[in-house]
Order: C-alpha cells, then structure tokens, then sequence
C-alpha cells in the first residue's frame, strides 16, 4: 500500500467488511502512477476518508470483489496509450454493486469514450489535471444521497 | 442603205435659189446629187415629180449610169441619153462635182425638159456643182463621222442597242450580238423583254416605261438576260432617253455582260458574309473563355482584348485598344503582362510567371506565348489565371496535413505530459494539505501552482489545437454562443478594465456550428482582443450577414482599442506559438484558425482603418461538405 510516511489519517483497511461506514466513506484510487496514488492517500486521508489504492487491473479488481467502496477513483489507461483498463473497471462493478459512486479520470479524453463510459454507467467523467480540492468537491457531491 | 431626209439636202433648195428663174425656161428640173464614185443617188429634188402628172421618175439604175457620164465631164455641160420612160433619147444636163483635191466626188444631173447649155445655164450649173460639192464635202464629212461612231460602237465591248418607247428593238450592234449569243440583227424587231429573264422582268418594265417618261433621263439597271435554253447573263446597262433626239429616235442602251464579275462579286459577297460570320464565331469563343486573354503588339500595345479582360480592366474595347498594357489597369496583372513581354521577346515563346496583386489580394498566373506570320513574331498572347483560391487551397491544404502529422504528436505529448502534471499537482495538493499552516512555505507553494497552471494552460490549448477537430454540427444560436463567449470572457475584461461591445441589437441570427468549439473560437478572439486593449478600452465585435456565390454566410468583426498589428505580424498572428505577449502560449488565435476552417470558414487579421487591430472571422452559414 502507498504511503508518504507515518502520519496516516483512516486507519487500516477494513477488509472484508462489505461496508465502512459513512463517517468514513472509502475511496479507491486504481492508477498506475506512483505520485498520484501517494498524493491521493495523502489528501483524502486528511479528509477523513479511508483510502485504499490499486496499481493495475487485477489488483482493483482483486479489492473490489471483496471489499465495498463507496467512490471509485480510476484511471483510463493503466497500461499504456491503448488501454481503456478504466472501462473495463466500469463495467466489472456495474455488474456487481450498482450503487457504487464511480469517478473516471484521464490524462486522455476524447468524446467517443466519455461517450462510451457513460454509457457503462460512469458517474463522472474528469480531465487530468484536475486540483484535488475539486475532485474532493465532487466525490462529496456523488456522496449524496439520490433523490 | 442609209437615206437622209429630204431636209439635209441643200442641193434642191440651191437650185431654186440659185435661180429658177435662170433655168426657168427648163420644163421640168430635176437635180439629183449624185455622191461618190458608185454614183449613189443623194438626193433627188421632187421638181420632176410634181410637175409630171403621172409622178414617174427615172429609176435608180437610169439615173445611176447618168450620174456615171456627168461626173466625166470636164465641166457643166449638156448630153444625150436614152430616155428613161421609153425609147428614144433625151437631154441631160450637169456638172461634175469635185472635192477638195479636185478628185470627182459626184454629179449634179439636170434632166426633163429641153435642154441647152448657154453660159448663164452654165454657171448656174456650176454654182449647184459647187453647193452640191460643199454638200457632198460636209456628206463625206457626216459619212467620216458615222464611220468614226459605227467604228466605235462596233468596236466597243459593251453592246450598244437602241429601242423603241414599247421596248421594241431598234438597232443592235456587234457587241451586243456577241452578248446576246444569236445572229446579228436576230432581235431586231422583237420586244426586249423576251430577252429578259422573268423573275427581272417586271422591273425592267418598269425602268422602261420610268425611263421612257423622261427626255434625256438614264437609268442603271442590273438584269438577267434569257438568251437560250441554258444561257443566262447578268447585265449592267444604262437606258437614256434619247426619244427625242431625230437622230436616234429611241433609248439607248449600253450594256456589259457581268455575269463573271457577277458571279464573282456574288460568291466575294457570300466569302465576306462567312468570314464575318467565323469572325463572330471567333469573337463569342473568345469572351466565351473566362480568363483574361490579351494579345499584344512588339511595343507592348493591346491590340485585342476578350470580355474577361475586359471587365477586369474596367473600360471598353475602344479606350483599351492602342494603350500600353502597363497602362491598361493600376498593378496587377498588367505590369506583369508588360513584364513577360519583355521576357518574351528575348527568351522565348512560351513563358510563365506568378504575380500577386496586393492591392486587391489576389495572385495570377500569367502565361505569354507568340503568335507567328510568315517567320516573324508579330503578335504576344498573355492569358491571366486567377490562382488565388488555389493557392489558398494549397495553403490551407498543406496546412491541414501539417497539421494532421503534428496533431497527432501534439495530441500525444499532451497526454503524456498530463500524467506527471497531475502527479505534481496531486502530491502539491496533499502538501498543502499537509503543512498549510507553515507560512514559510507558502511562497514556495504558490511559485509551484502558479508554472502548473502554465503548464495545464499550455497542454490544454495545444490539445485544443493538435486535436483532430470532428465537430458536431447543429443549427445553434448565434446570439447564445456570443452570450457564452461574452460571460467566459467577463473576468479577464473586469480585471483589465476593458469593455466588451457587440452589436446584435436586436437581431437574432442562428447558423449550423459546433457550438462549444465556436464558442472557444470566440472566447479566444475576445481575450485576445481584451489583452490587446488599454485599460479603458473597448473592444467592439461586429456581426454581419453575407452573401457569398450565393451562399448565406456570417462575418464576425473582432475589435481591439489598441495599437494594431505592425505590418510584420499582420500575416503572421494565426502561427502556432506566435506572440508578442509575454505569458500567452501563442495558440488561441491558431485555435482559431482551425477551427473556424475545420467550419469551411476563413480568418484574416488586418488593422482597421479607425485603429486598433481586428480578427475577421467569416463562416458559412450552412456549411456544405
């Protein structure tokens, strides 16, 4: 797991607990950058998030099948400029938790596969790079309950 | 035999004056002037007939072989013949008549009644002798004359006919036969209008009875002569009325066989009818063709000019005819025709050159070739193509292909470069976070935020600009897209403290666009102009309705209250990274650019006349792929 060092906000992973609360939402964070994971733990943990991250497709997956997040954070490409990993990700949790909040961020836009993972049923759909106060604002907006 | 009447011949009235009473004791008196040495009776005094009951005169034999004996007389005297009127003998009496040159020219004979010669009877006789000689002189001298006009006529080429008031012919000479083509004298008698082809014949009829009504009058007249099953001449003739005049008595008609000539100036006419008729075929082919076609003299003068060249030149063929080419027009392309002239005339034949007319903004393509007669070059052909649109094509061609391999690059660098901008941004962000209490780093921080948010600036103009445009075309709003423009624009304005002016009023204008690509072309021009003001300033958008072959388009006038472009920029601001501001990435207006042509639209940036700068932006309004 990433870490910038001691002072973690969130506690451990609460693994296989299909729900962690909602004075603790979590986030998982799937991007093969290194930064932006650590940046992300950081950031949200100091939200008062509980932040768990994934570097490629397996490993979110792995997570997602046993573990509940309330957002998921994921990167487009996790494999290079061909990838889309980050639809793949969409549709494997659409078909298991259709309540899951799912953000897709990516440094690669275009309107076919905004398009495209709309249609998988992404919730949000940003642009890198995006000031993480921003993208805090949203997942608190995701966060609220539908009307 | 040609008579004269009685009224020319002296010799009768001189023997009476002469003095009947002299020779009153004849009986009967009868002078015959015999002339010449055939002895052909002149004239014969009707004395003898009237005073014999019986009116019989000798005949012309008996008077004939008188004359014959008279003229071979040494002088006047008296003889004895047979008698004409019966057996037995008579008296006659004459004298010979001499010419000039004392050679016998004729006899004056006496005869009837007793006859003796006594002096006075002889120099009575001799008196007639010499009248009848003078006579006889001014007879030869008629004679001479009619054989000077019988000899010219007969030798004339065109025919000589006389006739009557009815058209009847009187009198046909030679040539007129030869005209005719039948025997001499075969029309004589005959009517001239069955000479005269049918079709014509009503107005010769005409002409001659116009003709016929006025003494002295002619008349021209052209006609066909029917002179055979298979002959037919054209004629000239004149007809003079010379009814009244007792030598001819008739209308004179000479006459020209022009059949030939005719024929020949018929088919000249019908040869000038085909050449003026190619001539126009010429003509229409040459103003049919749409480029400027000149062609021109050695000294550089436009000798003919087509319809093109004439509507660009602005003046008609006459004034433009004769002048210099360099004359015909201000600039272009007429100093580059004088030019290729010149290069012509020393290198070859066929030469081509591009010239650009500033002024107007356009380029041509002026090709010149030589025109040959017999050897020499006489004529330089300059034809002028109007290559603008296509150079712009090329242009804008090569600049989309430019555009395709770099945008691809473009579009990948950004990507890539968008991760680790974000990975800085994201770990500042948790930094922040972190120590944001630290005030010692907060300068640190903000120096860090302040070159990312170039950088995101700058990845995200050059994918706005390197990204391949597929624009999603609807009928939109013009005045909402402005409005969007407007509203993105309005902190940079309130922050530089310029104004933002358009005039819409109240004209509500839709056109088929890609709403938010045309709304970041306007967002882009705005700032651009905003940046570009004072503080103060305004800048003025100004939208207007065009018509372009046809087609509705929209042109959009973008402002500033600066000092405008310098005359090295002006064709330069649409560059990538082109500018003269320091912190702009130089790519809004090449944003622009492509995206107002990926619309079929085109940009042009000049300054304008009030000052200031301004950004043109013209757009189809419903643009056809």
């Amino acid at each position: 797991m990433a870490s910038f060092g001691a002072c973690r906000a969130g506690g451990a992973v609460a693994r296989g607990l299909p729900y962690s609360g909602a004075m603790h939402p979590s986030i998982l964070i799937v991007d093969d950058e290194e930064p932006i994971r650590l940046a992300f733990v950081e950031y949200f943990g100091a939200l008062g998030f509980h932040v768990d991250d994934a570097r490629e497709l397996e490993e979110a997956e792995a997570l997602l099948s046993n573990v509940h997040y309330d957002v998921v954070i994921a990167d487009l490409r996790l494999t290079g400029i061909y990838g889309s990993e980050g639809l793949q990700i969409v549709g494997f949790l659409r078909e298991r938790s259709p309540s899951v909040r799912i953000i897709l961020l990516t440094a690669y836009g275009s309107e076919a596969i905004e398009a495209e993972a709309r249609r998988l049923g992404v919730d949000v759909f940003l642009h890198k790079p995006q000031p993480l106060a921003e993208i805090a604002r949203i997942v608190r907006e995701v966060l609220q309950p539908r009307v | 035999m040609q008579t004269y009447p009685e009224s020319h011949d002296p010799a009768p009235r001189a023997a009476e004056a002469a003095g009947a009473a002299s020779l009153a004791d004849l009986a009967a008196l009868a002078v015959l002037t015999l002339g010449g040495r055939s002895g052909a009776v002149l004239s014969h005094s009707d004395v003898m007939v009237r005073t014999q009951a019986d009116g019989a005169r000798p005949d012309d034999d008996w008077l004939r072989s008188a004359g014959e004996l008279v003229a071979a007389l040494p002088r006047p005297d008296v003889l004895e013949v047979g008698n004409p009127m019966g057996r037995g003998r008579c008296r006659i009496a004459g004298a010979p008549v001499l010419d000039e040159a004392g050679a016998i020219a004729g006899a004056v004979v006496v005869y009837g009644g007793a006859l003796r010669m006594d002096a006075r009877r002889a120099e009575a006789l001799g008196r007639i002798a010499a009248l009848a000689r003078r006579h006889l002189a001014s007879h030869a001298e008629s004679a001479r004359r009619e054989r000077t006009y019988r000899a010219l006529v007969e030798n004339c080429l065109d025919g000589i006919a006389v006739v009557g008031r009815d058209g009847t012919v009187l009198f046909e000479g030679p040539s007129a036969t030869t005209t005719l083509g039948a025997a001499p004298g075969a029309y004589v008698g005959r009517s001239l209008l069955d000479l005269v082809d049918p079709a014509d014949r009503p107005v010769v009829a005409l002409a001659l009875d116009n003709v016929a009504l006025r003494p002295r009058a002619s008349v021209l007249l052209r006609c066909r002569l029917r002179t055979g099953e298979q002959r037919c001449r054209t004629i000239d003739a004149k007809w003079t009325n010379l009814l009244d005049d007792p030598a001819i008595r008739g209308i004179v008609v000479s006459f020209r066989d022009v059949t030939e000539w005719s024929e020949t100036s018929e088919e000249q006419e019908r040869l000038q009818i085909a050449v003026r008729k190619s001539a126009q075929e010429w003509r229409l082919t040459f103003d049919a063709v749409s480029l400027p076609i000149l062609v021109l003299d050695l000294n550089g003068r436009v000798r003919r000019l087509n319809r093109a060249a004439r509507d660009l030149a602005g003046q008609g063929y006459l004034e433009l005819t004769g002048q210099p080419v360099a004359l015909v027009g201000s600039g272009q392309p007429w100093l580059g025709a004088a030019e290729l002239l010149e290069r012509v005339r020393t290198e070859g034949e066929f030469l081509s050159v591009q010239v650009r007319d500033d002024a107007r903004r356009r380029t041509w393509e002026l090709t010149a070739s030589t025109l040959m007669m017999e050897g020499e070059v006489v004529r330089v052909i300059v034809v002028a193509r109007d290559v603008t649109s296509t150079l712009e094509l090329q242009e804008s061609l090569r600049r989309s292909e430019v555009m395709s391999a770099m945008g691809a690059l473009v579009v990948g660098v950004a990507h890539e470069v968008r991760n680790p901008l974000f990975g800085i941004s994201a770990t500042m962000d948790a930094f922040e976070v972190r120590f944001a209490d630290r005030d010692e780093y907060k300068p640190y921080l903000s120096v860090l935020r302040r070159e990312l948010h170039r950088l995101t600036a700058l990845m995200r103009d050059l994918l706005g600009f390197g990204r391949p445009h597929e624009l999603e075309l609807r009928d939109e709003s013009v005045n909402e897209t402005l409005a969007a423009a407007l509203e993105a624009c309005r902190a940079t304005a309130e922050s530089s403290s310029v104004t933002v002016e358009h005039d819409l009023g109240s004209r509500s204008l839709r056109m088929t666009m890609d709403r938010l690509r045309l709304g970041q072309v306007f967002q882009n021009t705005i700032e651009n102009a905003i940046q570009h003001s004072p503080k103060g300033g305004v800048v003025r958008i100004a939208v207007a309705e065009s018509v372009v072959d046809g087609e509705p388009w929209i042109d959009f006038k973008i402002r500033d209250s600066g000092n405008g472009f310098s005359p090295d920029d002006v064709d330069r601001v649409f560059e990538p990274f082109f500018t003269r501001r320091r912190g702009g990435t130089g790519l809004g207006l090449a944003i622009v650019q492509r995206i107002v042509e990926a619309h079929h639209g085109h940009v042009r940036a000049e300054n304008h006349r009030d000052g200031g700068a301004c950004i043109h932006l013209s757009i189809p309004r419903a643009p056809v792929d």
